[in-house]
């Protein structure tokens, strides 16, 4: 039930005056000034339609009979505008004569009328009536649309996707009565239900994150023990990375038309597959084979950790990482970790020592990777972008590799060889298509996580694959790293996220 | 020259109106002594055209600036004007139209000679 208060009839009023005689209209004006209202006079019925639509009047005295446009036209006009239409008009009539002419007008819509010799009493009871009818009217309004916006809000919220701010009921919740008691209550449950929501879905996509960072690197850590494998069988380098970029083409392409069709290319994203197939597919790939034949796999996993804290330093330049002395002491501790590696396991040689230096390249490659993929075109699925990918580094690699002569047929027969290549094909397609979607869940800076999953995954392969063994001075470098991370202590990865709130079971 | 009466109770209505404020009242009676004569032409020459509904505004308007101002026989003339325009057209619109003419003059100078300050006390009766 509506319980609005009277309203105030005193207060100021704005006061449109129409009359076509000076002498009137100025008398009608100083009479209403005198009752404490603000008046403009218009002497015509077209001039005053004008007015009516650029300011806003509470009252309108209209006198009846002008040229041109009269007062009949002028209510008729204001009475079918929306906007016009809840202005009180006062029809001013001469009274004698006119009775037929101030009962049209009435039927017309004016609100009352008042004689041209009126006497000020009158005109003062008149026109406080009138505005105290829209006044209340004004008010009842006002009523209907906070509970508008009300019940719009409340749409809103069904509807799904909504941040509190977006309700925009702050104006209604500001009302001092029942109806903005509601509105707090709706807003603050509003509140309540959003960060409630937000709070599950960070909690869900943080665990989808983090399942995403261990699948993928599990898979992606195999590649040096593939690349060890290889070596071990004399299969060249630049003839591996060339068909296991066919194979991996050749799978995400299949999976990707069959399920969505033929991807839609623009003319730019060619630019960014192009970059990264040279930078992942060519690249890291070949310089992974090339430099496991040199080092051990499990050395290059465990120099792999090394890629969060690039991904970090890369992100702090880049101001997407906010940098402090407790993470730049842990980007220290980690690199101490990788070098004291380097430097204890390269004694054995120079030549080993170099090779592990330059096993450096491949984190590094994969920060440049990672970040990469936050500029991925999103109009193409993921399976799509990795196929195509792969696509293009097979055609850049196949000239080096006929060149080389390292463009071996694979065998019918299946052997070792052409399973290592399978291995590798598939396993960087699953690896590169979890990547993608890791980076599009977490953001980079959480993905590069993956580095820790992928540096425990090679040294898994390599104790599975080859029989690798870390010394225990490796395995207390593989603990450095782990301070040195903590300390590093990434973005949570709710950070990173874009909260988008889906009411359940209306997704 | 006929004398035209000038209702001093209509005027007093219209002091009362403006707030008792005379120097308003006054600028009202120039207001008036300007768009009189103006609105007498207009009645004028849309009396030798005929224009009923030109008449019918013109009359109408100067019948109300008479009764504020207490010019009773304009206003009745005024009145007559209007209402037969409205019934189809006075016989002599012409006629009626000199008539009011002359007599919006002599109201005219019955006002000008008034002291609109002499209104101040209580209101008489006609």
């Amino acid at each position: 039930m509506i319980d609005l208060p009277p309203p105030d009839t005193t207060a100021e009023a704005s006061v449109l005056i129409v009359d076509d005689s000076r002498v009137s209209g100025r008398k009608l004006g100083k009479a209403v000034t005198a009752l404490g209202h603000r008046t403009q006079l218009v002497t015509g019925g077209a001039e005053a339609l004008a007015i009516l639509r650029e300011t806003t009047f509470d009252i309108v005295l209209l006198d009846i009979v002008m040229p041109e446009v009269d007062g009949y036209q002028v209510l008729s006009v204001m009475k079918a505008d929306a906007a016009l239409r809840d202005i009180p008009v006062i029809v001013i009539s001469a009274l004698d004569e006119e009775i037929d002419s101030v009962a049209r007008a009435i039927e017309l819509g004016a609100e009352d009328f008042l004689p041209k010799n009126f006497e000020p009493a009158i005109l003062k009871a008149r026109m406080n009536a009138s505005l105290a009818r829209k006044r209340f009217r004004d008010r009842e309004l006002a009523y209907f649309r906070d509970i508008d916006t009300l019940t719009r809000a409340a749409q809103v919220i069904e509807g799904g996707a909504f941040r509190p701010t977006e309700l925009a009921i702050a104006d209604v919740a500001a009302r001092n009565d029942p109806l903005g008691g509601l509105a707090k209550v709706f807003r603050s449950l509003a509140e309540e239900i959003y960060d409630r929501e937000r709070r599950a879905d960070l909690t869900v996509r943080t665990l989808r994150g983090t399942l995403l960072v261990l699948a993928a690197g599990s898979i992606f850590g195999i590649a040096p023990a593939l690349g060890r494998l290889a070596s071990a069988r004399d299969v060249p380098p630049l003839g591996l990375v060339f068909w296991s970029a066919v194979v991996a083409s050749a799978v995400c392409l299949s999976a990707s038309v069959l399920r969505r069709g033929l991807p839609r290319l623009k003319l730019r994203d060619f630019g960014f597959l192009a970059l990264w197939a040279v930078l992942l597919g060519s690249l890291y790939q070949l310089l992974t084979v090339v430099i496991a034949a040199h080092v051990e796999a499990t050395m290059i996993a465990l120099i792999g950790s090394s890629r969060g804290f690039m991904v970090f330093l890369l992100a702090a330049l880049l101001a997407l990482e906010r940098p402090s002395l407790r993470r730049f002491f842990g980007l220290g501790v980690g690199f101490a970790g990788i070098a004291v590696v380097l430097l204890m396991q390269g004694a054995g040689g120079e030549g080993e020592l170099l090779w592990q230096i330059s096993a450096l390249v491949l984190p590094f490659l994969l920060s440049l990777h990672t970040l990469l993929m936050s500029w991925r075109p999103r109009h193409i699925d993921a399976g799509a972008t990795v196929g195509l990918m792969m696509a293009l580094s097979a055609l850049f690699l196949l000239p080096f590799a006929a060149a080389q002569d390292a463009l071996f047929l694979p065998s019918a027969s299946f052997g070792q060889r052409e399973i290592i290549v399978l291995a590798l094909g598939v396993s960087t397609a699953a690896a590169l298509v979890l990547a993608l979607e890791l980076v599009a869940t977490a953001g980079p800076v959480f993905a590069s996580q993956m580095a820790y999953s992928q540096t425990l995954a090679g040294i898994a392969w390599g104790m599975l694959l080859l029989g690798e063994r870390l010394s225990p001075l490796a395995w207390g470098s593989l603990v450095l790293v782990i301070v040195g991370f903590w300390l590093v202590e990434p973005k949570r990865a709710g950070d990173d996220f874009r909260i988008t709130l889906r009411m359940r079971g209306r997704q | 020259m006929e004398n035209a009466d000038i209702d001093l109770a209509a005027l007093k209505r219209l002091l009362e109106v403006v707030g008792g404020d005379v120097e308003e009242l006054e600028d009202l009676r120039n207001d008036y002594f300007e768009d009189a004569p103006e609105l007498v032409r207009r009645i004028l020459d849309a009396a030798g055209r005929a224009d009923l509904t030109a008449l019918k505004i013109a009359a109408h308007t100067l019948k109300s600036n008479a009764r504020d101002f207490g010019a009773a026989r304009l206003a009745e003339l005024c009145a007559v004007l209007e209402r037969t325009c409205l019934e189809g057209g006075p016989e002599d619109p012409v006629g009626l139209a000199r008539r009011i003419r002359d007599e919006e003059d002599l109201a005219r100078r019955a006002l000008a000679g008034l002291n609109l300050g002499d209104l101040e006390g209580p209101r008489s009766e006609r």
